[in-house]
């Protein structure tokens, strides 16, 4: 460690502790101003034991402790437990507690009396009190003056400036020990407290105390004020003193002088070696990366901007933040700085366009190019958008020259080309084309005149191309097409699109074919491979364009390749089709895309149509897994209402288990849809019960929208056509359909509901006979409904339904006079057992009520019968149907007079 | 049958814009003439344009092929003379005394930090007693 004092220029010569003037020749002698010893101790100090030993004597039944606080030749002073003071003589000192092992030797004798006090401070058990204890050993440095000094260092070594003053010492000497105390402490606030209360002309030491912490008491509040007294005393005889002024701003100071100044301090103390290396130049190449590595942001900063190597890598790493735009500058002129991310970070608007300009023209918007008056740059912007025709402002700027010069080549003009316009880098290109121009004209052909120089100019190729044509410029010699194999595969690509242009998709292929015989980068073989699929693909093969564009997408992803997958794949079987579309609905960029892809799918693999009366639920097609996933997880984006129709769609109709499941519409925003419902009501068990119940839900159908109205229709006349198909079917499935759509759903036509109720009717009622059951009133009086209404039905509508009401009678007569002819044959038993009975029993019993009752039934099963079944007759047209029920009504009037002569006995 | 293909038939990218269309309509009709082909007629260059003005947004569909699927190959990369490199703007700042001052008073001021680390470290205070042996405690 180095000591602080050496770092002051009058050298480490000792110092007067008690009134702080500097001392000459000596160190050891008195102080000629005080006549203080610098010392210690003297030499002559006699030999004193130590107090503060502690001697346990028994006091009553047990041991008290007892504390040594004065010792004579002949006398030891003892501290009882009780506070009270006890003589004894020296062979009478009980024995003393042995000192514990690592407690730190005093340096005076009274030195471990304040030690117990200190540790009485801080909580130990010990019969004194702190302030008793340090009573003893102060007043014991009463009889021992020389003993004072040592006692302050003891104190200072259990932490306790505080003690000073009990030591006897000189104010300021007790000033100075507890500004180095709290130097070596870090209490910085104690040491700006300490420098201003000595005499500031004297204790030259604490100057370099204050220098070597100035960091640290820069940021004590008021330090400067208070520290100026003292300084400004050494200013002359002291640099560091000067140093330190200026460091807190008590005088002026420049930034190099302040550079300066941590030069100087740095080399007054003994800082480690890199910091030396950052003070001996800003050159990197002499600074260590370890030493570089030290400084901050603006330290940074000056090592790149003071570096004679050009090394961009830096600036990446640098906060460049607050910067003057001139240094970036002189940073971007010394090639130190290319990164426009670094240098424009936090920037205005203005200094941001201005950076962009100055490292990378090309990422300036147009907007900005035109703010920050880069002329260049719109010259340029106009020439690559076409644009030839400078701005009036600019025809005279060396960049408008070389444009115009090169419009005037690509107008087939060389002759009016000034080759000194164009920029020298170009002229070389600029003449070669030129010449080949007027060969060509000339007659010559231009594959032939081309040449290296032109070719290595990647900007002339779509020049050459408009001036000769693609097909012209090929039959180059064969040197020629191995160096510039990329013009030329590209010239085949340019080709190949020209054949797609005007429809020849023969000489399309032959075109990309070339290409990739030449082509080995990957992107232009992916291309030609899109144009050779384009032309096979509107050749009919669509099966190899696939196998072209499966090819090109391998390895990169492209979106346009993957949607010409989509386009080829629809021209493929359904299933092939649906596997390559679904390809789209996963991967696709957006979810316009992803729809549209499950719209063509959906279409293809369902071309074959929807019938819904094609089959039972058995038989329906389930969607393949490859597009089954796709478009479940399309259905819960947020899609566009028509979109989730049309895939809601699809899935109930194909993926019905699952699009019905509760918790499948869950993440979709248009769970709570109509759309939604009626689709899960379409792909639930009860198909027809499920989406009739939606149906019946709508007020008014005028309102309702259109896909609604359509599949309502489309309900209404499948069901119409599959039950004129199956009239005569025992099955009523669709009957009862028929009979929920006219009573529950609103809105449909009169034709419809009349044809309906009919078929309805005809159906349920043909189903219950067959059954051997009897229609309930609900079926007649749907019957009666719209058989009312033929009188008010236009005549068209009366014909065409007239033979479905004659049907309905037929079935509805038939099916009562069935279900009476039941009850009559269940009656006749009991009547033939009741007839004798009668016959046997006495008149009045409870049986002959009983059995005259069950005759009296029949009256009335009878009765009942011919009033039902006789209005029917008036309607009935079937001649067989209606002898069949006249002869029945004949045997049930039989019946009933038979009855009634029984009852009338 | 394949479906008829509107940019094709106008000689434009994929997904042009209908202006950029209908600019280039003139330079289809001419090319279809200068090639002599009876495959398409300036019918179906009208309906063609018609088809992309109508459409919404071409880069969502899957019913079209799309040619170039790669627009930038067929524009050759780099500069040249065709295309000039851009140049950077000159510069339009001075560097004065105060641009040196920034950047000497940011590194004298980290030096400053790193000294004020390290000083209390490297340095010992003694209180400036003089033992017998002639040291300082």
């Amino acid at each position: 460690m180095f000591p602080v004092a050496q770092a002051l220029r009058a050298g480490p010569g000792a110092m007067c502790l008690a009134c702080g003037v500097d001392l000459e020749g000596d160190p050891t002698a008195p102080c000629p101003s005080c006549g203080t010893p610098t010392v210690l101790s003297p030499d002559s100090v006699p030999s004193t034991p130590m107090l503060g030993t502690l001697h346990p004597r028994r006091a009553g039944l047990r041991k008290r402790p007892a504390m040594l606080v004065g010792r004579g030749p002949n006398e030891c002073t003892l501290l009882l437990h009780n506070g009270k003071l006890l003589t004894v003589a020296p062979a009478d000192l009980p024995p003393a507690v042995p000192v514990e092992p690592g407690v730190p030797r005093s340096h005076s004798p009274v030195g471990p009396i304040l030690r117990h006090a200190d540790a009485v401070t801080r909580g130990a058990s010990l019969p004194w009190t702190d302030a008793q204890l340090l009573q003893y050993a102060f007043g014991a440095l009463g009889a021992l003056p020389w003993a004072r000094r040592p006692a302050a260092l003891d104190v200072l070594a259990l932490g306790r400036p505080d003690l000073l003053g009990g030591c006897g010492l000189s104010p300021t000497e007790t000033t100075w020990l507890g500004l180095v105390h709290a130097a070596r402490h870090g209490d910085h606030t104690g040491v700006v407290a300490a420098v201003a209360a000595l005499p500031p002309d004297r204790y030259r030491r604490k100057i370099a105390v204050v220098t070597a912490l100035l960091g640290q008491l820069r940021l004590v509040p008021g330090a400067a004020e208070r520290l100026a007294p003292a300084l400004r005393a050494f200013e002359d005889a002291e640099p560091l003193a000067a140093i330190s002024l200026r460091a807190l701003g008590i005088s002026e100071c420049t930034p190099r002088q302040r550079l300066d100044d941590q030069t100087v301090r740095a080399g007054t103390f003994p800082v480690p070696v890199e910091i030396v290396q950052l003070l001996g130049g800003l050159d990197t190449a002499a600074v260590a990366p370890r030493a570089r590595a030290l400084l901050g942001t603006r330290g940074r900063l000056a090592m790149l901007y003071t570096a004679t190597e050009p090394d961009p890598e830096p600036a990446v790493l640098i906060d460049l933040r607050g910067v003057p735009l001139a240094v970036l500058d002189d940073l971007v002129d010394a090639g130190k700085l290319t990164d426009l991310t670094a240098a424009s970070a936090a920037r205005s608007a203005v200094d941001k366009a201005y950076l962009t300009a100055r490292l990378a023209p090309e990422r300036l918007s147009d907007a900005q190019v035109e703010d920050v008056g880069h002329r260049d740059e719109a010259i340029r912007r106009r020439m690559l958008s076409g644009d030839t025709e400078p701005a009036p402002e600019d025809a005279e700027r060396p960049l408008a020259l070389h444009v115009a010069a090169a419009a005037l080549l690509r107008r087939r003009r060389p002759q009016d080309l000034v080759t000194e316009h164009v920029l020298p880098a170009h002229r070389e290109v600029a003449r070669r084309l030129a010449d080949m121009i007027t060969r060509v004209d000339a007659g010559e052909e231009p594959a032939a005149l081309l040449t290296e120089p032109v070719l290595a100019d990647r900007s002339t190729w779509l020049a050459l191309v408009g001036l000769f044509g693609a097909e012209r410029l090929r039959g180059a010699s064969r040197e020629l097409i191995g160096e510039y194999s990329e013009f030329f595969e590209w010239l085949d690509l340019i080709a190949a699109r020209e054949h797609l242009y005007l429809a020849d998709w023969q000489r399309a292929t032959d075109a990309a074919r070339r290409c990739l015989e030449l082509a080995t980068a990957e992107a232009v073989r992916d291309e030609a491979q899109n144009l050779l699929a384009c032309g096979l693909h509107n050749l009919g093969d669509h099966q190899s364009a696939l196998s072209e564009l499966e090819h090109a997408i391998e390895g990169t992803y492209s979106v346009a390749l993957l949607a010409n997958i989509g386009v080829v794949a629809a021209h493929l079987d359904p299933e092939l089709a649906a596997r390559h579309l679904a390809r789209i609905v996963r991967e696709g960029p957006t979810i316009a895309m992803r729809v549209n892809a499950v719209r063509q799918a959906v279409a293809t693999w369902q071309s074959d149509g929807t019938k819904i009366w094609a089959g039972d639920a058995g038989e329906r097609r389930t969607l393949p897994t490859v597009l089954r996933e796709p478009l479940r997880s399309i259905v819960v984006e947020s899609i566009d209402l028509e979109d989730f129709r049309m895939v809601a769609s699809a899935l109930a109709t194909y993926d019905g288990t699952w699009f019905a499941a509760p918790n499948s519409l869950r993440g979709s925003p248009h769970r709570n849809t109509l759309e939604a419902r009626y689709y899960v009501a379409h792909a639930a068990e009860d198909m027809f019960g499920s989406v009739i119940e939606v149906l019946g839900t709508v007020k008014d159908w005028d309102s309702a929208p259109e896909w609604l109205v359509a599949a309502r229709d489309n309900l209404v006349h499948q069901t119409v056509d599959f039950l004129l198909e199956h009239i005569d079917d025992p099955d009523n499935v669709a009957g009862t359909v028929a009979f929920s759509l006219v009573t529950k759903v609103r809105g449909l036509s009169e034709r419809d509901q009349v044809v309906l109720a009919f078929l309805a009717v005809a159906t349920v009622t043909y189903h219950l006979t067959e059954q051997d059951a009897e229609i309930s009133d609900n079926v007649i009086a749907l019957y009666r409904r719209y058989a009312g209404r033929q009188t008010d039905m236009d005549e068209k509508l009366r014909a065409a339904t007239e033979h479905l009401a004659e049907l309905c009678v037929r079935r509805l007569a038939l099916n009562l006079a069935f279900a009476r002819q039941r009850e009559l044959a269940a009656l006749t038993d009991p009547y033939n057992t009741a007839i004798d009975i009668l016959a046997r029993v006495q008149r009045g019993t409870p049986l002959w009520f009983q059995v005259r009752r069950q005759v009296a039934e029949v009256v009335e099963a009878c009765q009942r019968t011919k009033a039902q079944l006789r209005p029917w007759l008036r309607e009935l047209e079937s001649a067989d149907a209606r002898d069949m029920i006249m002869d029945f009504l004949e045997n049930c009037g039989e019946f009933e007079l038979k009855a009634q002569r029984v009852l009338g006995s | 049958m394949v479906k008829r293909n509107p940019y094709l038939l106008l000689g434009v990218d994929y997904g042009c814009a209908p202006d950029a269309a209908r600019r280039s309509f003139a330079r289809a009709a001419r090319r279809v003439r200068r090639s002599g082909t009876d495959r398409i007629s300036t019918e179906d260059l009208t309906w063609a344009l018609h088809e992309i003005q109508g459409e919404a947004d071409p880069f969502n569909e899957v019913s079209t092929f799309r040619v170039p699927a790669d627009p930038e190959v067929f524009t050759p990369s780099g500069s040249g003379m065709f295309a000039p490199a851009p140049v950077r703007l000159p510069r339009r700042t001075e560097t004065g005394q105060s641009d040196v001052d920034y950047v000497t008073d940011g590194f004298a001021e980290d030096v400053e930090l790193l000294l004020a680390e390290m000083l209390p470290h490297v340095v010992r205070f003694d209180y400036g007693y003089q033992t017998a042996e002639g040291t300082e405690i």
